[in-house]
């Protein structure tokens, strides 16, 4: 391992001292000890040393000790440590666009979304309450990425980070797909993962918007409102990311009841929406698009740049009662999905 | 150690790991840590000039380049249009510039990620000895500042569009002219060596 270490005296010093050394996201962490550190790494059978990936544009090496460090000090468990690795390797793939992502006036916020065993393994929520607290696993699996993004990928506030306003999605964001609560293809294999994989993804997102929606009555008509809503903003073209623009749509229990009731899959759902989603811009003559961004007035819709449906990733999570489904609106990034590299399903 | 015994503690003395890459991470590159020369003169030279597509930046870049050729007698434009505002360009485009250019801008600065980018690839240009000057909004400046931090290169001077134009680069022909008439002599006391 080549991390430096700093001593403090009393545990109270220590707390207090982790944060003051600009250590954490604000909220105290788990002191990271060499042991500690050395036991996560055994884990995923790495040295401290290993790259796990660069960001280019900042000069920076974010090496295997860099992710154990984050994890631990975020509260997880040894055993979430290949959860981490994994979801911190799509962030530092290209089209993680890990700069672009974490130095945006936006905020945009990292969002990891989990499919197979390890979800049932690790306790992730994927039902009830699948995007807030009360899960180990959901908090602290998503608040070591955003470690792993403020002190080993310099994505600081007021530094390398540049957000305006940021986002409490920031503090962490997990969840899992619920598998067992749908017939639908899980997202990892729809995306070319074994069903028995276990696999991270990684979306970079910059808003959420809900549709609470309990008087369709059926699948065309719920996905037209559906479509309508995700269309308040724009999802642009960008050059970089090509045709593997990606936008992620999680549908709740009750709307999963009236898409699956009446045997749509995730491909039909798909096929539905992405004429809907990729038509061009409502707007009112005269008036010019600048970027996506609406000019008084209008555009009344904007158009999301898909070129391929399966660029609309679907999940299903979520709790029952509430008509409730999401559009996550991805930054200049792509859903990155990893296979994490460990047996959960033994 | 449990919990209770943890937080019973005053004298135990505590080692825990620095989890950050300032020291650890960051790249040990050997790079030039001056400017590349600048120029004698902007005429008759050609000019890189790369465009991340920022808001209106096509707007400052149609204005820049008439009043570079037409008040400077700049001959030559090498015009790269990114893939992406925060990217670094393709190699292709790259290589279009350095193969050529005696000068480059990089243009726009307008948002977070986007300003750093562009300070950025100011910063490599000087690292292939092409005297460069990135142009950014004054808002941006902390950007600026982190990413001459991340390349070691703290002094390095950017150009700074001011209020009241706005930050995201959406402006109309006239505010782009008359933030031209106020960039100019900066960009070109940036590129050209102050004479005497």
């Amino acid at each position: 391992m080549t991390l430096s270490t700093k001593t403090f005296t009393g545990y109270g010093a220590l707390l207090d001292g982790m944060i003051e050394q600009g250590w954490s996201d604000g909220l105290p962490v788990v002191p990271a000890t060499p042991r500690k550190v050395e036991e996560f790494l055994d884990v995923v059978g790495m040295k401290g040393e290993e790259i796990v990936g660069e960001i280019l544009s900042r000069d920076i090496t974010v090496r295997a000790e860099h992710v154990a460090a984050a994890a631990v000090m975020a509260g997880c468990l040894p055993e979430y440590m290949p959860v981490v690795l994994a979801a911190t390797r799509g962030h530092l793939s290209p089209l993680g666009n890990a700069h672009c992502v974490l130095a945006t006036l936006t905020g945009a916020l990292q969002t990891v979304i989990l499919n197979g065993p390890v979800r049932t393994q690790l306790g992730v929520l994927c039902g009830e309450g699948a995007f807030g607290p009360g899960s180990r696993a959901n908090a602290t699996i998503g608040r070591a990425v955003r470690l792993v993004a403020r002190n080993a990928c310099q994505s600081v506030p007021g530094d390398g980070d540049r957000a305006a306003f940021s986002h409490p999605g920031r503090y962490s964001f997990c969840f899992g797909e619920d598998e067992e609560g749908t017939p639908w293809t899980p997202m990892h294999v729809e995306r070319g993962f074994a069903a028995g994989d276990s696999v991270a993804t990684q979306h970079s997102m910059t808003d959420y918007f809900s549709l609470c929606d309990g008087d369709s009555r059926g699948p065309q008509e719920l996905l037209t409102r559906f479509a309508h809503l995700a269309r308040c903003r724009p999802v642009s073209r960008d050059a970089f990311l090509g045709r593997d623009r990606t936008v992620v749509l999680v549908f709740g229990p009750e709307h999963r009841r009236i898409l699956g009731g009446a045997g749509w899959s995730k491909a039909d759902i798909r096929a539905f929406l992405h004429p809907l989603l990729t038509a061009p811009h409502t707007r009112t003559e005269g008036q010019q698009e600048t970027q996506g961004m609406a000019p008084l007035g209008g555009p009344t819709e904007s158009s999301h740049y898909l070129p391929d449906p399966e660029g609309i990733l679907i999940v299903a999570a979520g709790g029952a009662g509430l008509n409730l489904s999401w559009v996550l609106y991805p930054h200049l990034a792509s859903a990155v999905s990893t296979r994490i590299d460990h047996d959960y399903a033994g | 150690m449990s919990s209770a015994q943890l937080l019973a503690s005053r004298d135990e003395v505590f080692e825990v790991v620095d989890p950050r890459t300032s020291e650890s991470g960051q790249k040990a590159t050997a790079r030039p840590t001056k400017d590349a020369p600048r120029l004698g003169t902007l005429a008759g030279a050609v000019i890189g000039l790369i465009d991340n597509g920022m808001g209106s930046s096509s707007l400052l870049k149609e204005a820049l380049v008439a009043r570079l050729k037409d008040d400077y007698g700049v001959t030559e434009i090498i015009d790269v249009r990114k893939t992406s505002v925060s990217v670094a360009p393709t190699k292709e485009d790259w290589a279009r510039i350095t193969d050529r250019a005696d000068a480059a801008i990089t243009i726009f600065g307008g948002c977070g990620s986007c300003s750093a980018r562009t300070v950025r690839d100011a910063i490599e240009l000087e690292w292939e000895n092409i005297p460069a000057v990135p142009i950014i909004h004054e808002a941006m400046a902390g950007s600026a500042a982190a990413m001459k931090r991340m390349s070691k290169a703290q002094d390095y001077q950017v150009v700074e569009v001011k209020y009241p134009a706005r930050p995201t680069a959406i402006w109309s022909a006239e505010e782009t002219a008359a933030v031209i008439d106020d960039l100019l002599p900066q960009i070109v006391g940036r590129l050209v060596r102050a004479r005497g």
